[in-house]
């Protein structure tokens, strides 16, 4: 090529300009047309579940009963491993006496048995690479399905588990998602892989021996173009339960009702409940506005919390059907609007958020990298506590046993943002950068999880490969 | 579409305040606007048949949502929210990133265009390899021309947040570009 090419960001106006299309298909009007026109009682469900789905979920829980019947080891007879070795799956345990099946109401569906095919892929070789002075290594090629061509990779792609540990599951280019557990964030072994193509999962518990995954399925060709899944894993065998046609589960929690499922559909929030991770009914529900943006849940013995992010509001129950609003973000002068992040148990026992604030058009900005705190003492009450000045933009913050753990942007004297930071806490006030971290290249923060002792930070590098920075002895 | 849908709101089944007024909103869909959703939805995801998909179910989602547009004179932004999200899904829960071939799906510059062809080629695949949210940000930005703020008012994102996609979206696009340039 002899001519020089044109300033970037001239040729990218350049390039956008040229391939935009000159006319929209005329399908686009017939849309509107046909949307506007609906009389009432359609309003709002252009893409409305097919009618055969109750039959096909009772078709299908009729099915899943029967497989469930004779073979309760699937369902009952193993535990969710918890220590890991290459290859290995822990000896299976009983099931819990307080866990019985649960009958099969009408409306409900159950899984569908399938047999989910045996990992074959050989071990990895991961390079681990200790970053100076400090107790944190930096894993490469732990877990190379990962790639920029999945659309996972911009998922969060690694979950922690309360008796310690972590899973990672992973969208591959073939459709299949495949599922590693690994004890300390350094050696990773691979699981049964999900039985559904096209999965992306989007929080993962752990309850009464199952691990507990949700998510989607995307529905390829179909004018519905997700289903919300549920998949539980016993130890050997995932499961997979479809929710509903034309949603999208998000968060998954346990409580005294037993496990709720968030989602979000064609007619706005959607929520699904479980005694024992196997049998789903759809659950009424009041107090929650049909329009809540995607909130995030939680849930212990003292009931759930729900909360929506972005103008952030909080809502408690105890039995994960009336639900009761117990923080609404005030409005502040002069901010446009604010943010919570997600809720997390902190060490000593209270709750932590820690969000922040964007600007409107015409507002001033705020101070670079100021970063708010919420607190609250029992998961349900919230208030806003206040802020780190000029410390960077958390992207993601874990609770490990010696505090928090935090990755994200750090913002450099001239405004531009620096390549990932990662800082660390005792008390959630005092935050410190991770030595030896500069040196690294920059990459994109995904997830930061801990299980307690170990902290991993989720990264996707340059060339779309996930790294993963683990702390250990983080007591 | 050859006209704004019509306020015939004696034709509506029940004569409400808030149907009026939501038929009203949506009136100002008209083909300029629609064109203009369509070249977003367009540019963010490479395809001209998934932008269609896309543009149709933001046209659906919006009708159905209505009530959480809080002030009817913010009705484009509020519109190209809801497209944005659809796009930046559709690209997350897309199995495979597709590049698309320089074939009849765009325009084909002319033969004589021989800069305009080498950015083409260079952008076309760096682009692929962005991130949903990095895509988004790069059409807002360089398309639409919205400021930093502007942008991080539209998605409801920090606008740091924004500042660090475009750096790192920039960066990885102006690499693409450079090393087009020194081929031989």
């Amino acid at each position: 090529m002899t001519s020089r090419n044109p300033d970037t960001e001239d040729a990218i106006r350049e390039w956008l300009a040229d391939s935009a299309p000159n006319a929209a298909p005329a399908s686009l009007s017939r849309t509107l047309d046909e949307v506007t026109s609906e009389p009432a009682g359609r309003a709002g469900r252009r893409f409305a579940r097919r009618p055969g789905l109750l039959l096909a979920g009772r078709l299908v829980a009729v099915v899943a009963l029967v497989a469930i019947a004779a073979s309760t080891l699937y369902v009952y007879g193993r535990s969710m491993p918890t220590t890991s070795g290459p290859g290995s799956i822990s000896p299976s345990t009983p099931p819990s006496a307080s866990m019985p099946p649960s009958p099969t109401p009408a409306n409900t569906v159950a899984p569908t048995a399938t047999e989910t095919p045996t990992p074959t892929s050989p071990p990895f070789s991961a390079t681990v690479t200790q970053l100076p002075g400090s107790n944190w290594n930096l894993v490469s090629w732990a877990l190379p399905f990962t790639t920029q061509t999945t659309a996972g990779a911009y998922q969060q792609p690694i979950f922690a588990l309360p008796s310690g540990g972590f899973v990672a599951i992973l969208p591959t280019a073939a459709s299949e998602t495949r599922v590693f557990e690994s004890s300390d964030g350094l050696s990773w072994h691979e699981l049964a892989a999900l039985p559904t193509n096209g999965a992306v999962v989007s929080d993962v518990i752990e309850s009464r021996g199952l691990l507990v995954a949700v998510g989607l399925i995307v529905n390829a060709g179909k004018t519905t173009p997700t289903s919300a899944m549920v998949w539980t894993f016993d130890g050997r065998t995932w499961d997979a339960t479809q929710l509903s046609d034309g949603s999208m589960a998000n968060h998954v929690a346990a409580g005294p009702a037993g496990l709720l499922v968030t989602g979000t559909g064609p007619n706005g929030f959607e929520l699904w409940s479980s005694n024992d991770g196997t049998i789903w009914r759809p659950s009424p529900q009041s107090g929650i506005p049909w329009d809540a943006d995607q909130p995030v849940l939680l849930g212990n013995a003292g009931g759930y919390t729900l909360a929506q992010l972005f103008q952030p509001r909080v809502w408690h129950s105890m039995d994960g059907t009336h639900w009761t609003e117990t923080y609404h973000a005030p409005a502040l002068s002069g901010i446009s609007s604010y943010y919570m992040g997600a809720l997390i148990k902190a060490p000593d026992g209270s709750f932590r958020s820690f969000g922040g604030i964007y600007t409107g058009t015409g507002i001033a900005s705020p101070p670079l990298g100021d970063t708010w705190t919420w607190t609250s003492p029992d998961m349900e009450h919230w208030t806003l506590t206040g802020s780190i000045t000029n410390q960077g933009w958390f992207n993601a913050v874990a609770p490990v046993a010696a505090g928090f753990v935090a990755a994200g942007t750090q913002a450099a004297p001239d405004g531009q943002p620096r390549p990932f930071e990662v800082w660390t806490s005792r008390d959630g006030k005092n935050w410190q950068p991770l030595a030896g971290i500069s040196s690294l290249p920059h990459s994109e923060v995904l997830a930061v999880v801990g299980d307690g002792t170990h902290a991993v930070v989720a990264l996707l590098d340059g060339q779309g490969q996930l790294e993963l920075l683990v702390g250990a002895g983080l007591k | 579409m050859s006209a704004a849908p019509a306020l015939d709101v004696a034709a509506q089944p029940s004569d409400t305040a808030w149907r009026r007024r939501r038929l009203e909103a949506f009136a100002v869909l008209d083909e300029a606007r629609l064109l203009a959703a369509y070249r977003l939805a367009t540019l963010i995801l490479r395809s001209r048949d998934e932008a269609e998909d896309a543009t149709q179910e933001a046209i659906a989602q919006a009708w159905s949502r209505w009530e959480t547009l809080r002030d009817s004179s913010r009705f484009d932004a509020w519109f190209d929210r809801i497209l944005v999200n659809i796009c930046r899904n559709r690209l997350r829960h897309a199995r495979t990133i597709r590049v698309v071939p320089i074939d009849d799906a765009f325009h084909v510059p002319a033969a004589d265009d021989h800069g305009r062809t080498s950015t083409r080629l260079a952008l076309e695949p760096a682009f692929a390899r962005l991130s949903p949210d990095q895509r988004v940000t790069i059409v807002l930005r360089f398309w639409r021309d919205l400021s930093v703020e502007e942008i991080a008012d539209q998605l409801g994102i920090p606008a740091g947040t924004v500042k660090s996609r475009l750096y790192y979206a920039l960066r990885s696009l102006r690499a693409a570009l450079e090393s087009e340039e020194v081929r031989p």
